[in-house]
C-alpha cells in the first residue's frame, strides 16, 4: 500500500493526544518534588545527593538523603527545549560532540544555574554512581564532584554478560552487598546521616507496592486497545525515578490504575479500537526534545504499548521485612535491569514481550548518547526480524541533543515502516 | 606453544595466569590492514574502531586460538562479549570483571574473580595451575618488565624512533615469553649503542587511548615528536610496576593489577592525572599530546580536565581525536606541526 499525502505529512502535523486525566496529576507530584528541591538548598541541615539511574534511589531516601537526579533534570531541559545551548556551553568547555548529551546539558544546567523548571539542579553534599549501564555515569559524577568540590561514591558493578554461571552471579551479588554497606558507612561520614533502618523498610514497601501498581498497568497494556501509550508512560515514570518509597505516589499510580481499569473494562484505549493498527515497541531512551514525535505516531494509528525503558524503572521489587533482605533485593536489582540485559537475555525478553503484547513493530532508537545500549542492536533487529517476521526500524537519533534529529528523513523512514508494517500484518492475518 | 587470546581495553587482563597455564597469553589488537568489515555487520560505526578491529580479528583468526577471554574495562568489553559470543567460533570464552576501584573490597572481590578464571581454565583445558608456576609466571612477567623499564629509559637519551618503541612492546604482549625476553636482551644491546637523542626531535608524554598501530607513531615521528614517556597500555601502563612478591602468588597478582599507571576507565582519575604530571615535572618533556580514538568516550571525558592541569604547570598539550584509517589524516597533521611550532617557539 503506498501512503496518499494526506498520511505523508502525518509526522509534522500538529495533533497531540493526551489519553489519561490521572496522568496530568504528574505536574502536582513534579512541582511538590521540586519545591522540596529547592526548599533543602536553603536549610544547610537538609542534605541532599546527586545520584544516577540503575542505583535504587530508595537508599537515598532511607538515609534521609534528598535525592537529585541529572538524567531526570537533563530529560526536562530537553522537553523544554533548552538543551541544546547547554550542550554547547558544555563543548566550549572541551567536552567532545560524541560523549554523551545527558552529561552535557547537566554541565550547561549547572553551570548556568538554570531554573530547575527547565532542568536546573543545584550542588549536592555528595554524588553517587555506578556503571551498570555505562562508563558515563561514572566519569559524568567523577568530572561533576571534582568541579563542584564534592565527594563520590562509586558503586562498582559486575556485568552479567551471556552464560554467566549462577555462582558468578552469587559472587557479583556479595560484592554488591559489600558496597552497600561501605556506602552507608560513606554517608554517615559525609554527612553524618546514619540508615533509619524502620524509615528504609517502610520506603522498601512503598516502594515494591508502586512497582506492582506499575505492574499492573502493563498488564493492561496488553489489551486491543491500548488503553495507556509511551505519550503517557515516559511522564509516568517520574515517581518511580525519585519518589519511589512516598505515599503520594502510590496515590498517584492507584488512580492511574484505577482509570486504566475503566478504560480496560469499556474497551477504550489511547486509540479507538478501530484506529489502533500498528501495536510497537519502542527500546530506547525517548528524543525528550520531540516528544510529539510520539503522540504523532498515533496519526498513522500506531502506539507504543511497551518500552522496556519506563518498564525498567519499576521492575519487579520483592516485599521484604528486614534489612539483609532489603539489601539482598537492592543489589539484585543493580545487578539486572531491563535497560542493560545481555544480548541473549534481551532477545528473549523481546520476544516475550512482542508476544505477550501483540506488538507488530519495534522501534530501535540508535542514541548516539548511550552507545552501550546501541550495542547488540543488530543483533535484536535480525532475531526478531528472523525469528519472529516483525518488523524493526532501527534509527540513529539522540535523546537531549536536538541536532541528531533529521525531521525530514525521519518522516521519510517512518513512514516507509507503516508501510511495512501493513505488508507485514496482512501477511500475518492472511496466514 | 598453544596461544591463548584475550580482549582488554588496557591492561586489565592477568596475562600471568595463562602463563602459569602453559600457554601464550596473546593480547588482541587487531590486523595490520585496519579492517573492521565483519565486525560492522554487528557493531555501529559510532562505537570505538579499535573494539571492531579486535572483533573482526577475532572472527577470522578464532581458530588458531585455544580460547580467548575478555577482561572488564569500559563498556565495549562487557557489552560486545555477548557479539563475541555469538559470532566468534571458539571452545573457550571466558569474562572477567576488573574492579574499577582498589579498596579492600575491590581487592577481596578480584581475588575471587581470578581463582574462578583458573578453575575454569583448569576445567576446560584439563590441567592444574600450581602456585609453583603461578611464582614462575610472576618472574617471568617481572623480568620482562625490567627489561622494558631499562629500554624505556633509553628513549630519554638515545636515539629510537617512535614506531620502534611499539614494535617492541607489540611484539612482547603477543608472543611466547620465551621468546620476549631474549629478543628484548638482544633490542637492548642495539638501543645502547644507538647515537644520543637527536636535537631536532622534541621529547613528549603521550597519552589517551591505546594506539593499536605503528601508523600513528610514525606521525609523530614526521612532525619530530618524539615519545619519550606515556601511559598507555601498550607503553608504561604494561611494565611501569612490577608485581610484588611479599604475599601469595593470587594476592600479588590482585596487587599489581589494581596499582599500575591508571588508565581513565578507572576510579579516582587523580592517579592517572598525577603519573603524566610527575612525569612532566620530573624529566624533560617538551609537550604532552593526548589523543583519543574517535568515540572512546572515557579519555575523551578526562581530557579538558588534564588540559587544565597541564596549562596550570605551564606544560604545552595538544588534544586530538583521530579516526581509525590507514591513511595519515592530513587535519591532525597540520594541528600537529602548529603544536611543534609552539614548542620551537617556548625553545626558543
Amino acid at each position: 500500500m503506498k501512503m496518499n499525502s494526506t498520511t505523508s505529512s502525518k509526522l509534522s502535523t500538529r495533533k497531540l493526544v493526551k489519553t489519561l486525566k490521572s496522568s496530568q496529576k504528574i505536574s502536582e507530584l513534579i512541582k511538590w518534588y521540586m519545591l522540596k528541591a529547592k526548599i533543602n538548598e536553603y536549610l544547610p541541615w537538609k542534605k541532599s545527593a546527586w545520584i544516577t539511574s540503575s542505583l535504587p534511589v530508595e537508599l537515598l531516601w532511607g538515609l534521609n538523603i534528598f535525592p537529585l537526579h541529572p538524567e531526570n533534570n537533563a530529560c526536562i531541559s530537553g522537553a523544554r527545549k533548552v538543551s541544546l545551548d547547554l550542550i554547547e556551553h558544555a563543548e566550549s568547555l572541551g567536552y567532545s560532540r560524541d560523549v554523551c548529551s545527558y552529561m552535557k546539558t547537566n554541565v550547561g544546567a549547572y553551570d548556568k544555574k538554570i531554573s530547575i523548571r527547565i532542568g536546573g539542579i543545584a550542588k549536592p553534599d555528595f554524588v553517587v554512581t555506578a556503571g551498570s549501564i555505562c562508563d558515563t555515569h561514572v566519569k559524568w559524577f567523577q568530572i561533576q564532584a571534582r568541579r563542584m568540590d564534592v565527594p563520590i561514591f562509586v558503586f562498582d558493578v559486575p556485568h552479567i554478560v551471556s552464560g554467566t554461571s549462577k555462582s558468578t552471579k552469587i559472587r557479583y551479588k556479595e560484592y554488591l552487598i559489600e558496597q552497600i554497606y561501605d556506602f552507608f558507612d560513606f554517608v554517615e561520614a559525609t554527612t553524618g546521616k546514619k540508615l533509619n533502618e524502620k524509615y528504609v523498610l517502610k520506603i522498601w514497601e512503598n516502594s515494591a507496592r508502586l512497582s506492582d501498581l506499575w505492574q499492573q498497568i502493563y498488564e493492561h497494556r496488553k489489551n486491543i486497545p491500548s488503553p495507556v501509550g509511551y505519550a503517557d508512560t515516559l511522564g509516568d515514570i517520574f515517581p518511580l525515578v525519585l519518589l519511589p518509597g512516598l505515599k503520594k505516589s502510590i496515590k498517584y499510580f492507584e488512580d492511574l490504575l484505577k482509570e486504566v481499569e475503566e478504560y480496560v473494562a469499556l474497551g477504550k484505549g489511547a486509540l479507538l479500537k478501530e484506529e489502533e493498527k500498528f501495536r510497537l515497541m519502542f527500546e530506547g531512551i525517548p528524543m525528550w526534545y520531540r516528544i510529539k514525535f510520539f503522540h504523532q505516531l498515533m496519526n498513522y494509528g500506531a502506539i507504543v504499548t511497551y518500552e522496556p525503558y519506563t518498564f525498567s524503572f519499576g521492575a519487579s521489587r520483592p516485599h521484604v521485612d528486614n534489612l539483609e533482605d532489603g539489601v539482598n533485593a537492592m543489589a539484585e536489582s543493580m545487578l539486572q535491569q531491563p535497560y542493560f540485559y545481555n544480548l541473549s537475555d534481551r532477545i528473549a525478553y523481546f520476544k516475550d514481550v512482542i508476544k505477550k503484547y501483540h506488538i507488530d513493530g519495534v522501534l530501535l532508537h540508535e542514541n548516539m548518547s548511550c552507545r552501550p545500549s546501541c550495542t547488540g542492536m543488530y543483533d535484536l533487529k535480525q532475531k526478531i526480524q528472523q525469528d519472529l517476521g516483525i518488523p524493526v526500524l532501527l534509527f540513529t537519533c539522540d535523546m537531549t541533543d536536538p541536532r541528531a534529529y533529521g525531521k525530514e528523513q525521519m518522516q521519510t523512514r517512518i513512514e516507509s515502516f507503516m508501510e511495512i508494517l501493513e505488508q507485514s500484518k496482512s501477511k500475518r492475518l492472511d496466514y | 606453544m598453544k596461544t591463548f587470546a584475550y580482549f582488554d581495553s588496557t591492561h586489565e587482563f592477568p596475562e600471568e595466569i595463562i602463563i602459569a597455564s602453559q600457554m601464550n597469553p596473546y593480547k588482541i589488537l587487531g590486523k595490520a590492514d585496519f579492517s573492521t568489515e565483519l565486525a560492522d555487520q554487528y557493531i555501529p560505526p559510532f562505537i570505538c574502531a579499535n573494539a571492531r578491529s579486535f572483533l573482526n580479528q577475532a572472527i577470522e583468526e578464532s581458530s588458531n586460538w585455544e580460547g580467548i577471554a575478555i577482561a572488564h574495562g569500559c563498556d565495549a568489553t562487557n557489552r560486545q562479549f555477548d557479539i563475541w559470543d555469538q559470532h566468534v567460533k571458539t571452545q573457550f570464552l571466558y569474562y572477567i570483571h576488573n574492579p574499577l576501584k582498589t579498596d579492600g573490597i575491590a581487592q577481596r572481590f578480584f581475588i575471587r574473580e581470578i581463582k574462578a578464571m583458573i578453575t575454569a581454565l583448569e576445567s576446560h583445558f584439563n590441567i592444574k595451575i600450581s602456585l609453583d608456576q603461578l611464582e614462575n609466571a610472576i618472574q617471568v612477567s617481572n623480568q620482562i618488565k625490567i627489561l622494558l623499564q631499562n629500554l624505556s629509559k633509553l628513549r630519554l637519551t638515545k636515539d629510537i624512533s617512535n614506531t620502534e618503541y611499539f614494535d617492541v612492546l607489540k611484539f612482547t604482549v603477543q608472543n611466547p615469553k620465551e621468546k620476549v625476553i631474549p629478543y628484548l636482551e638482544s633490542i637492548s644491546m642495539d638501543w645502547l649503542s644507538r647515537n644520543p637523542f637527536p636535537i631536532n626531535k622534541f621529547p613528549i608524554f603521550l597519552t589517551g587511548s591505546d594506539i593499536t598501530h605503528s601508523l600513528w607513531f610514525d606521525l609523530l615521528e614526521k612532525v619530530n615528536l618524539r615519545v619519550v614517556r606515556d601511559d598507555l597500555s601498550i607503553g608504561e601502563r604494561y611494565y611501569a610496576t612490577l608485581i610484588p612478591t611479599d604475599e601469595d602468588s593470587i594476592s600479588n597478582i590482585v596487587n599489581y593489577y589494581l596499582n599500575i599507571p591508571r588508565s581513565s576507565t578507572k576510579h579516582p582519575i587523580t592517579p592517572r592525572i598525577n603519573y603524566i604530571m610527575n612525569a612532566c615535572k620530573t624529566e624533560k618533556i617538551a609537550g604532552v599530546v593526548s589523543q583519543i580514538i574517535k568515540f572512546c568516550e572515557t579519555f575523551a571525558y578526562d581530557a579538558p580536565f588534564l588540559k587544565i592541569q597541564l596549562e596550570a604547570i605551564h606544560m604545552p598539550v595538544i588534544h586530538l581525536e583521530r579516526e581509525f584509517t590507514e591513511n595519515i589524516d592530513q587535519q591532525i597533521s597540520t594541528r600537529l606541526e602548529a603544536f611543534v611550532e609552539l614548542l620551537e617557539q617556548n625553545q626558543n
